[in-house]
């Protein structure tokens, strides 16, 4: 999906991509369903299997050599990038009752990704009523005062680990904890958040790491 | 003189269906369902339907219906994703491994998806695309033919067509997930994707985040190797390009399997980046070769 279109091209380009590649997954499964059927019934099963082979390579070359996106047929463009300034990050930063800023453990927004997270307030957070703001305002003040609250009272924060521990399926980009004990945190709760975008040249940055051109995109207080 | 078309037929045919073993499928099938069980248990996927309305009022219709998810829906998520894992288990055990397979792939295809819907109507790289192609071809094997616990156990045939195409078919896919890889850089961006001063961008524009990451210190001192960076891009590239040798040499795997971890490990330490399909290079591996070597191993031992 192309953000950087224009919002009514955007949505038209992803209801095709929608359309498209639903139809291919129904088409998908029933050509599966029907070989299963003709092996079940002993006949012409490697007709349908070839059948089946030749849908599923046709499908992901489709997929690849065009570009798009028909998930679970995918285009595998991974990290096809050159480097243009600049690099656009957001940041959330919980403010605390003497209203000094602290950052947020990475764990807090799970079941969600920083990245997932940080990347539709990006698109979308602007594009919102004032009243669904406050929504999300509230609720990502109250995952992370109930995060704060976690770490405060000694107990395990997330729940991507809950069944393998450290060996969870790691995210796509790695974060490390920063809230680890009660010391991490403020003692009393967060009163708001301020959601920060960040834009810098990484050759700037490099000589100084200060460089950064900051600017607040949204901020949140407890009513 | 055969036409073409013949020798395509031929070659297809030779490619998908010559004879092999149960033992590869059934790695194939234990690989397939561990995997996409990891994934699956490693994050809270029915949590995101649960999430209030303002997150979701920008989730079109169409990617909705597409994947039948819809808000507000957790703890019917939470019944489906049960059943995934319990099919995923069948598959994992053996137990009825086709009918599960199938399930597992139609639930795949349902869960998956609420990890980015707020904002993309696409869950590929999150680890659970691979197993859903590879659950839908496995449905359509006698995956179960050996490492099951079936009741419904069959004696394995020696070797058979039936056996050799859903590894293959993995295979190929993996492939492609490389192939692709460098393909789309080479169109994207083309040559110069491989160039120092881009390689050492994405080196630096990975390690200046705000966000703490687990290792910081290799990729800011690789940003700093002009010449190792310029390697760097075309050895990926390279590897990139190389890995489908291996659809077709099984020598050239005991260089591109050790490679393509090395690649992985390095990209992890210099950018924090991890990819969730590495499990399935195990499909790569001869398992019915391994078996034998053991059991021999094992029947020299008690002769000994």
């Amino acid at each position: 999906m192309n953000h950087h279109s224009a919002p009514g091209e955007w949505l038209t380009s992803i209801m095709k991509s929608d359309l498209v590649s639903a139809l291919l997954f129904v088409g998908w499964v029933v050509i599966a369903a029907r070989a299963a059927w003709q092996d079940r019934q002993g006949r012409q099963c490697r007709r349908g299997i070839r059948l089946f082979l030749a849908y599923t390579m046709l499908a992901s070359l489709a997929a690849g050599v065009s570009h798009r996106e028909f998930w679970p047929f995918s285009r595998w463009q991974i990290f096809a990038y050159r480097y243009q300034a600049p690099i656009q990050a957001l940041q959330v930063r919980a403010v605390d009752a003497w209203g000094r800023e602290h950052d947020v453990d990475r764990r807090v927004w799970e079941p969600l990704s920083s990245l997932d997270l940080h990347t539709w307030m990006l698109h979308h957070l602007s594009a919102l009523s004032s009243e669904q703001q406050e929504v999300v305002g509230q609720s990502l003040l109250q995952m992370v005062n109930a995060a704060r609250a976690r770490v405060v009272a000694n107990q395990h924060l997330g729940v991507f680990d809950r069944f393998f521990g450290p060996l969870y399926a790691p995210l796509h980009v790695v974060h490390s904890p920063i809230w680890r004990s009660a010391a991490d945190v403020p003692p009393t709760a967060f009163t708001g958040l301020h959601i920060y975008l960040d834009r810098w040249d990484v050759w700037e940055r490099f000589r100084n790491p200060a460089h950064i051109q900051r600017t607040l995109v949204y901020a949140y207080r407890l009513p | 003189m055969k036409s073409v078309l013949q020798l395509w037929g031929q070659w297809w045919e030779q490619f998908w269906f010559t004879p092999a073993s149960a033992r590869n499928l059934a790695a194939a099938r234990i690989v397939t369902a561990a995997t996409a069980l990891w994934v699956l248990l490693s994050r809270d996927l029915p949590a995101i339907s649960g999430f209030p309305l303002a997150f979701w009022s920008r989730v079109p219709w169409t990617t909705q219906w597409r994947y039948l998810i819809f808000p507000g829906q957790e703890t019917l998520e939470r019944l489906l994703q049960s059943l995934a894992v319990l099919a995923l288990c069948g598959v994992l055990l053996g137990c009825w491994p086709r009918l599960c397979c199938f399930v597992a792939a139609l639930l795949l295809y349902h869960l998956a998806p609420l990890e980015p819907i707020l904002w993309l109507n696409t869950p590929y790289l999150r680890g659970l695309d691979t197993p859903l192609i590879a659950l839908m071809g496995l449905s359509l094997a006698p995956c179960g033919d050996v490492w099951a616990v079936s009741w419904r156990h069959r004696p394995p045939r020696a070797l058979s067509w039936r056996y050799g195409w859903p590894v293959r078919l993995i295979q190929v896919h993996l492939s492609a997930i490389y192939f692709f890889a460098a393909y789309s850089k080479l169109v994207d961006v083309g040559l110069g994707w491989a160039t120092a001063s881009n390689m050492q961008a994405w080196m630096l524009a990975f390690n200046q985040g705000f966000e703490a990451k687990p290792f910081l210190q290799p990729g800011l001192w690789l940003a700093a190797q002009p010449l190792l960076c310029q390697w760097v891009g075309i050895a990926s590239w390279l590897l990139e390009f190389g890995f489908i040798a291996m659809l077709w040499s099984t020598r050239l795997r005991w260089l591109l399997l050790p490679a393509t971890l090395v690649f992985h490990l390095g990209i992890l330490l210099t950018m924090n980046i991890t990819v969730l399909y590495l499990p399935f290079l195990l499909v790569f591996v001869n398992w019915d070769a391994f078996w034998q070597a053991v059991r021999n191993r094992g029947a020299s031992a008690a002769n000994a």
